[in-house]
């Protein structure tokens, strides 16, 4: 369990982090959204302890880093956003000299190192030099440091950058698996659509404050973003018949007609939803395709008032 | 104080994996060993006579020199730059393992090819050496004062090395000390003062001298065990400065490894420097009359006249010292100790507002206040009094006048470092380093290497005409020098410091009330007044008032 309050990280003169407070179970994977300055990065730092936080009080697992250090940095997992690396090390030293820093015991450490570099489909590369992998092999092979101590708190700023789709899938599902064996995930990426699946709860920021946070499903309710309904009609049945019955519908607001479906904003439940096609066709109206669509996390994000995605 | 095992050690593996990569790494020692080999076997056909063992001693001993203060700390401070350059440091502050064993890895990891190195000349230095008529005892305790100073420049070195903006102030006190060792090298013509000792001088005269003594005259082993003791007790402080130094490197600002801390331990080490060395540093078995084989003939009421006035001469130069390291000491400390920057400042003072006086926040971050470094000043300045009354060290009018100029002077440029620190940004700051160096390394050059040039140079140009002043070590023979130009010294010295306490103490209290709303002595203002860029920082950027569900923009 990560438990951060009343965080606030300065730098110089800029206020990178203020009052931030945030809360990961075990097995939650956490995403932090926000803007180029937001503070994402900084939070994660602090967190970690890469940097001194200008007061903040921080449990990892209950342990708090200021008293036992040590303790703390034992259960945690940690990614940076450029991957800081030895180039002259081979991808089985560096792996090595981290297994160590983490104290992996020495009986086994040579097995683990490679079953990691496997995991993270660097087995081939293990005696090849940092300096010779690609942008997103030393992506992976922080990644696989990072996971290699199986620390109960991760945390990972944009861990995605530079991977290619397949190690994108790859890296889900570890992160999936770390956060099933009862790590908590702290996760901050700008491809948002990644984060939507991948996470279970997200958190935006902006100006080093935590504007909203909980899970997607709660977002969404707090943003009283209705479902969109999309319905395809089909044989003789047009569209626009299907948005004239939908008119008056309490449940339904603003049918409308594109591209030969009706489209309108849903504002009930599964079961209200079941009912309304039981009602279509009921009224004689022909339905090929009936969906429920919720809105992007991207979409959210920006409706929350982000301009661009970092 | 448990280790883990060396194969266990990250940074002693990260070392020797990076140290003996083939062939472009192991190659340095592989060839630094070979070209010994060829040197000794060509050399071993000529030799036969004590002069060629004394050459080979000689040649063995430089190499040794070369390697220990030379390319074993350069080795650490590469990988310590590695680390930082790379990032990788943030790896090391997030791992679990005791940052002793991240400190000890790193000395023997990174250097191990030199230390075997090391170890293999020491075990050819020492059989040659006893050929060639120098003791076991004196080849033994070379190698351990080769070590000891080794260490203390690979963790110094290396501990600036790790330091970076975001930990600050360990460039500035180890560049500060690297000054002092220079100056300090200088003044040692002088032949007084503890200083040599820290340079672990003594012991490696001993040996490059020895062939010059007779027998019997030498240093015995209780005597050289006494040279050693007093080398690693000098070489303490920095030793513990650059592991300081390091550890905050690698683990971050702690309450023992602070800024104060390490102005504490620089002080101790310039007084300890400063103390008059006595017989010690000058061991009567190396002193003229008896050295060498043509023994100096002297009347002896001449040496009697002459040693009574060289004991008053060391004396009255003792005491100044002794008062001069306690004041330098005492205001160099107050300085460092007001070294973070004013973000730092800032971000302590809300650290304490918010949690509470916090150790870290009181030791590390908070900025002395001129009330506070006027009243240490006066307090250095009443302890030297007080020895003066007890009659423990006798002060002239002149040596009185130099002091209070001293402290005057130490006083000034320590508001106006902290002032600089406060007020300016990072390019201004650099400039002040830059000032630092000439006035703590070009100028007690130029002053005709005066020791006493490198304790006022920092407060020129009035140091610069004091050092230069015919001397009130004289005074026993001369009389007393204060001239009317020492009054106007002493009220310019007063003007800077009024001047510059004034401006420091409205610069300070605009920093507190930035932060607190606040007034230094606890009034509310009526209002915080904005703090305009440039005057003391800290504040929040604007930051939208999170209302209602969303709050940051208007939700559509």
């Amino acid at each position: 369990m990560i438990s951060v309050k009343s965080l606030r990280v300065d730098y110089d003169t800029v206020t990178a982090v203020e009052d931030l407070d945030l809360e990961v179970a075990p097995g939650e994977i956490f995403g932090l959204l926000g803007p180029n300055g937001a503070g994402k990065t900084s939070t994660i730092k602090a967190i970690a302890r890469a940097i001194e936080p200008t007061y903040g009080e921080i449990r990892i697992d209950s342990v708090d880093p200021d008293v036992h250090p040590e303790e703390a940095w034992r259960r945690i997992g940690y990614m940076p956003d450029l991957p800081p690396l030895y180039p002259d090390l081979t991808v089985r030293q560096y792996l090595d000299v981290f297994a160590a820093a983490h104290l992996v015991a020495r009986p086994g450490r040579a097995d683990r190192v490679r079953d990691w570099a496997a995991r993270v489909d660097l087995e081939k590369k293990l005696d090849t030099r940092v300096s010779e992998l690609s942008r997103g092999m030393k992506q992976r092979l922080v990644l696989a440091k990072t996971l290699l101590p199986e620390p109960k708190a991760l945390l990972l700023d944009e861990p995605a950058s530079g991977m290619d789709p397949i190690a994108r899938v790859e890296m889900r599902r570890l992160l999936h698996e770390a956060a099933a064996n009862g790590a908590a995930v702290v996760i901050s990426s700008h491809i948002l659509s990644e984060l939507d699946e991948l996470c279970t709860a997200v958190g935006v920021m902006e100006k080093g404050r935590m504007v909203v946070s909980g899970s997607i499903a709660d977002i969404r309710r707090r943003l009283e973003t209705g479902v969109r309904l999309r319905i395809r009609p089909a044989g003789a049945t047009s569209a626009e018949a299907v948005a004239a019955f939908l008119e008056g519908n309490p449940l339904v607001s603003g049918p409308a007609v594109a591209a030969g479906q009706c489209l309108a904003e849903f504002h009930g439940t599964e079961d209200q939803a079941a009912e309304l096609l039981s009602a279509l066709a009921g009224g004689g109206l022909t339905v090929a395709e009936f969906a429920l669509e919720h809105e992007s996390l991207e979409s959210l994000f920006m409706r929350i008032g982000a301009r661009e995605t970092s | 104080m448990k280790l883990v095992p060396l194969r266990d050690n990250p940074q002693f593996l990260k070392g020797f994996y990076l140290r003996t990569r083939f062939p472009e790494v192991i190659f340095e020692p592989v060839l630094a060993a070979l070209v010994l080999v060829v040197f000794l076997v060509l050399w071993t056909p000529m030799g036969g006579g004590p002069l060629s063992w004394k050459a080979l001693v000689l040649v063995l001993a430089g190499m040794q020199v070369c390697l220990a203060l030379l390319l074993a700390p350069l080795a650490v401070v590469r990988l310590t730059l590695l680390d930082r350059m790379a990032g990788v440091v943030d790896f090391y502050r997030a791992s679990p393992l005791p940052t002793r064993n991240h400190l000890v890895g790193l000395v023997l990891g990174g250097v191990f090819p030199e230390w075997l190195l090391g170890g293999a000349l020491f075990l050819l230095f020492l059989p040659i050496a006893h050929a060639a008529g120098i003791p076991w005892h004196l080849s033994c305790a070379f190698a351990a004062s080769l070590l000891l100073s080794s260490l203390v420049l690979a963790l110094g070195l290396s501990g600036s090395a790790a330091g970076n903006a975001r930990t600050g102030g360990e460039g500035l006190i180890v560049f500060v000390l690297m000054a002092y060792g220079m100056a300090l090298l200088f003044a040692g013509k002088e032949g007084f003062g503890m200083w040599i000792h820290a340079a672990g001088a003594p012991v490696v005269r001993a040996v490059l001298t020895h062939h010059h003594l007779t027998a019997g005259e030498g240093y015995g082993l209780g005597q050289t065990l006494v040279l050693v003791g007093f080398q690693a007790a000098m070489q303490l402080p920095l030793l513990l400065l650059g592991w300081v130094s390091l550890w905050r490197g690698f683990r971050g600002p702690r309450w023992h490894n602070g800024r104060k801390f390490q102005a504490l331990l620089l002080s101790v080490y310039v007084f300890c420097c400063l103390l008059p060395g006595g017989g010690w540093s000058v061991p009567q078995g190396l002193s003229p009359a008896r050295v060498g084989n043509g023994v100096v003939m002297r009347d002896p009421e001449e040496t009697n006249a002459e040693r009574e006035v060289q004991d008053y001469w060391w004396q009255h130069r003792g005491m100044v010292v002794v008062c001069g390291g306690m004041a330098a000491a005492l205001l160099l400390g107050t300085m460092a100790a007001a070294t973070p920057a004013r973000g730092e400042t800032v971000r302590g003072m809300r650290r304490a507002l918010k949690t509470g006086a916090r150790r870290a926040a009181l030791l590390d971050d908070w900025a002395l206040n001129p009330p506070v470094m006027v009243g240490v000043s006066l307090v250095s300045l009443l302890a030297i009094a007080a020895f003066h009354a007890t009659g423990v060290v006798h002060l002239t009018a002149g040596a009185a006048c130099w002091l209070v100029l001293v402290f005057l002077g130490c006083l000034w440029f320590a508001l106006l470092h902290q002032y600089v620190q406060l007020r300016w940004g990072s390019r201004a700051r650099q400039m002040f380093i830059l000032f630092v160096l000439a006035t703590w390394v070009i100028l007690p050059l130029v002053a005709l290497f005066n020791p006493f040039g490198m304790i006022l140079s920092p407060f020129l140009p009035f140091g610069l005409l004091l050092a230069n002043f015919p001397s009130f070590f004289d005074a026993g023979t001369r009389g007393e020098w204060v001239t009317p130009a020492t009054f106007i010294f002493l009220a310019a010295d007063l003007m800077l410091v009024c001047v510059f306490s004034g401006i420091l103490w409205a610069q300070y209290r605009r920093v507190c009330e930035a932060v607190s709303g606040k007034r230094p002595d606890g009034k509310d203002d009526a209002e915080t007044r904005p703090l305009d860029k440039g005057t003391g920082g800290g504040s929040a950027p604007a930051t939208p008032e999170v209302t209602g569900r969303v709050g940051a923009r208007e939700t559509s």
